[in-house]
């Protein structure tokens, strides 16, 4: 549902690119600005709206079962600790579905 | 802004009243922008107003074509100083440029045959 | 004072500023080649282990590279020159030029600052993990060495971007590019490689300062990477930068050479421009022939081969057209024209070696041996160096409006030529011996080339302390320049000596056919 939406926001951008006007992007006249003022209001931010949809909808969706804890060594490289908090946890780290290296922490 | 003075004190009270869209309805027509042609000031208005007057080269940067270049009429090159580095491009071949100072009043004769002398022209600038 | 030179938009004074710089590390790196003479004079250890002997080697080469030849050749000849020959005011970005000049102390702080902490950073110049990884080299050295590049990139990127502008966008009206003196010419082929290349040695040093501290595994094998991509990476970048550290050369030669001789252009100035344009375009394919001996395919090593092998053409036909444009003349032996011709003949020794070395089967034996060394020494100690000496002796004038003394100048030049030599051509016997490089002690049957070397290079640093002496002379006595000798062709030396702050009041002109 959500990948749907996503590819008819995308093709509908694409068309809206591909039948801008030659003059607004060429600036011989002062013409163009009108024409991209239109594209912001009216393909912009419902874009951008349907963009957020898309993202709350895919949330909606059940989580599905994260990947079972090997503790392979060529994951979760720990050659040094990160100059951050415990020096175990990458920058963004989700405890959901990042593993530490001795395990997921919950 | 200086000119708002000259307006009578009710006047001056009032906010200013943007011009939305240029008056002048040639070419120079600018949409939702102002035109330039109200708000530059100093060297690059005196540029602006020349290059309208139809003067497309009013700092003498341009190339100039080469005449007869005789001895008698030398090749007039603009100054507005007393003296010009001039290049010449001697033929279409060449690659490289002979150069030469030419001083007001002595004209000077490149090594492949043409003469060019100095011809003093008004500053666009001061 | 303060406001002059820290934040100078003078295109004169940046250049000024970059020649002390350089010279200033040129110093440093010529003690650091001492050091390692010194060490490898005698058998034995005289310094200590190979880990201090390495960081001499490391900063030595980082050193010469990217705080003295290219400062000298690119900010110093370049930020002079450029404008002047282009009969432009300035550079086409004033203030970024004086960043691209401030950018470089703070980077040689780095990289000293990188031999003083911890154990010092001893992986050589290329810095090849797994021995740069923080397993073997576990302290902040190496990470203060990465840091100092990312600002010297920094430095050479805005810089290039800022010569490019400025050749294509302030010319004289009408002056076509191929009017263009060759230097000038140079300076923008060179801007372009910089352009290129740099960012690919920032993105290796980056991923290699993430594999040492953020636990990424680019280069790490047990993490699924490959030490060979840093290779790569390294010299797609190392290539096209040993063409700009010559190709501002080849400019000042052409100049140099055309003056001496009383030649208006150089013999062939059409194929010297398409020559450099192509040795700038080939030096992009053939990075792998620094990598003959990782394992890469048969193939893959015949075409590096014969890529490379194909550059000599160019440069052939560059060693050919200054030879023909010497032709002719009465050669006028004055100190400029000695370190050109010294250049010339010893330049393509350097280029003959390294075509040997092109040979992916010979160089099996020669990789990383003393016959490398040899090579690139000759190409860039005398190559490029000469070349810097003498671009500085002929513009020297120009510069401060005073004359150098040319007794003085010519006994220096035969110490260095003699110095150089000495030190530099024993070693492609050390190479065939097969002596490797960085190694602090040597086997005993290497003795005696390696004293010769040695003493090579301590003939070479009285030839360097004579120059600042001869400097040192001019400054003193002042011996006003009247008026240059110069050709019709060359505008940078229609100014003042030395030229005004500002240089034009009005741009030059010119007149068409």
């Amino acid at each position: 549902m959500a990948a749907i939406l996503q590819r008819a926001a995308l093709s509908y951008l694409k068309n809206q690119a591909r039948a801008s006007s030659h003059s607004a992007t060429a600036g011989g006249h002062g013409g163009g600005h009108k024409l991209w003022k239109k594209m912001s209001f009216f393909v912009g931010f419902p874009a951008v709206a349907l963009g957020m949809l898309n993202a709350y909808l895919a949330h909606q969706e059940e989580h599905h079962e994260r990947a079972p804890f090997v503790p392979y060594e060529y994951l979760r490289v720990r050659t040094k600790r990160f100059p951050w908090g415990d020096g175990q946890k990458s920058l963004f780290h989700n405890p959901h579905v990042n593993a530490l290296p001795s395990g997921y922490e919950h | 802004m200086p000119w708002r003075r000259a307006l009578p004190l009710w006047r001056q009270a009032l906010p200013l009243r943007r011009r939305a869209f240029p008056r002048r309805d040639d070419a120079r027509a600018y949409g939702s922008f102002l035109d330039p042609l109200d708000h530059v000031t100093g060297n690059e208005k005196r540029e602006l107003l020349a290059h309208l007057a139809g003067d497309c080269d009013p700092f003498r940067m341009l190339c100039v074509k080469r005449g007869p270049g005789t001895r008698e009429r030398p090749n007039l090159m603009p100054s507005a100083f007393n003296q010009r580095l001039v290049g010449c491009k001697c033929n279409e071949w060449t690659n490289h440029i002979e150069w030469m100072w030419l001083h007001q009043g002595e004209p000077k004769r490149c090594n492949c045959g043409y003469w060019f002398e100095l011809c003093p022209v008004a500053p666009l600038l001061f | 004072m303060m406001r002059k030179w820290l934040y100078s938009t003078n295109h004169k004074d940046i250049g000024t500023l970059y020649f002390m710089f350089g010279i200033w590390a040129g110093m440093v790196g010529t003690s650091l080649s001492l050091l390692i003479r010194a060490e490898l004079g005698n058998p034995g250890s005289l310094i200590g282990d190979d880990q201090i002997y390495n960081t001499i080697v490391t900063a030595h080469a980082f050193i010469m590279i990217f705080f003295m030849v290219m400062p000298i050749m690119i900010g110093g000849f370049g930020n002079w020159l450029v404008p002047l020959m282009l009969g432009a005011p300035d550079m086409a970005f004033p203030r970024m030029n004086n960043m691209s000049f401030w950018l470089l102390p703070p980077s040689i702080m780095l990289l000293i600052s990188s031999s003083i902490v911890e154990n010092g950073a001893g992986t050589g110049w290329t810095v090849y993990p797994p021995l740069s990884s923080n397993i073997a080299h576990s302290g902040s050295s190496v990470d203060l060495a990465i840091f100092s590049l990312h600002l010297a990139g920094i430095s050479s990127i805005l810089g290039a971007v800022n010569f490019i502008t400025t050749i294509i966008n302030m010319r004289p009206n009408n002056m076509s590019l191929d009017q263009m003196p060759l230097f000038v010419w140079s300076v923008g082929i060179t801007a372009l490689l910089l352009l290129l290349s740099l960012p690919v040695l920032a993105g290796a040093i980056t991923m290699l300062l993430t594999d040492r501290n953020l636990n990424t595994s680019f280069f790490d094998p047990a993490g699924g990477g490959d030490p060979i991509l840093y290779q790569h990476l390294f010299w797609f970048f190392g290539h096209p930068e040993v063409y700009i550290l010559i190709l501002p050369g080849f400019g000042m030669i052409s100049h140099i050479i055309s003056q001496e001789s009383g030649k208006k252009e150089t013999f062939g100035c059409l194929g010297m421009i398409y020559a450099m344009m192509a040795i700038g375009l080939l030096g992009f394919v053939v990075w792998a022939h620094h990598m003959f001996t990782v394992g890469m395919d048969i193939d893959t090593r015949a075409y590096f081969t014969s890529a490379t092998m194909i550059i000599a053409v160019p440069t052939g036909i560059k060693i050919f057209s200054w030879l023909a444009t010497l032709h002719g003349t009465q050669i006028n032996y004055s100190p400029s024209m000695l370190w050109s011709l010294g250049f010339v003949f010893l330049f393509t020794v350097g280029g003959l070696t390294g075509v040997i070395l092109a040979n992916s089967s010979i160089d099996v034996t020669l990789h990383d041996t003393y016959y490398v060394v040899a090579h690139f020494h000759y190409v860039l100690s005398m190559g490029a160096v000469f070349a810097i000496m003498g671009g500085f002796v002929h513009w020297y004038p120009l510069f401060t409006g005073l004359a150098l003394n040319p007794y003085l100048l010519k006994i220096q030049f035969f110490t260095m030529f003699i110095g150089v030599n000495l030190t530099f051509f024993p070693q492609h016997f050390l190479g065939l011996a097969g002596m490797p490089r960085r190694y602090s002690d040597y086997p005993d049957t290497y003795t005696s080339w390696n004293i010769i070397s040695s003493l090579g290079s301590y003939i070479s640093l009285v030839a360097t302390m004579l120059m600042l002496m001869i400097i040192w002379e001019s400054l003193i006595n002042k011996r006003i320049i009247l008026f240059p000798l110069n050709m019709n062709s060359s505008i940078e030396w229609y100014q003042n000596l030395p030229p005004a702050e500002h240089s034009y009041n009005e741009l030059p002109i010119l007149s068409n056919f």
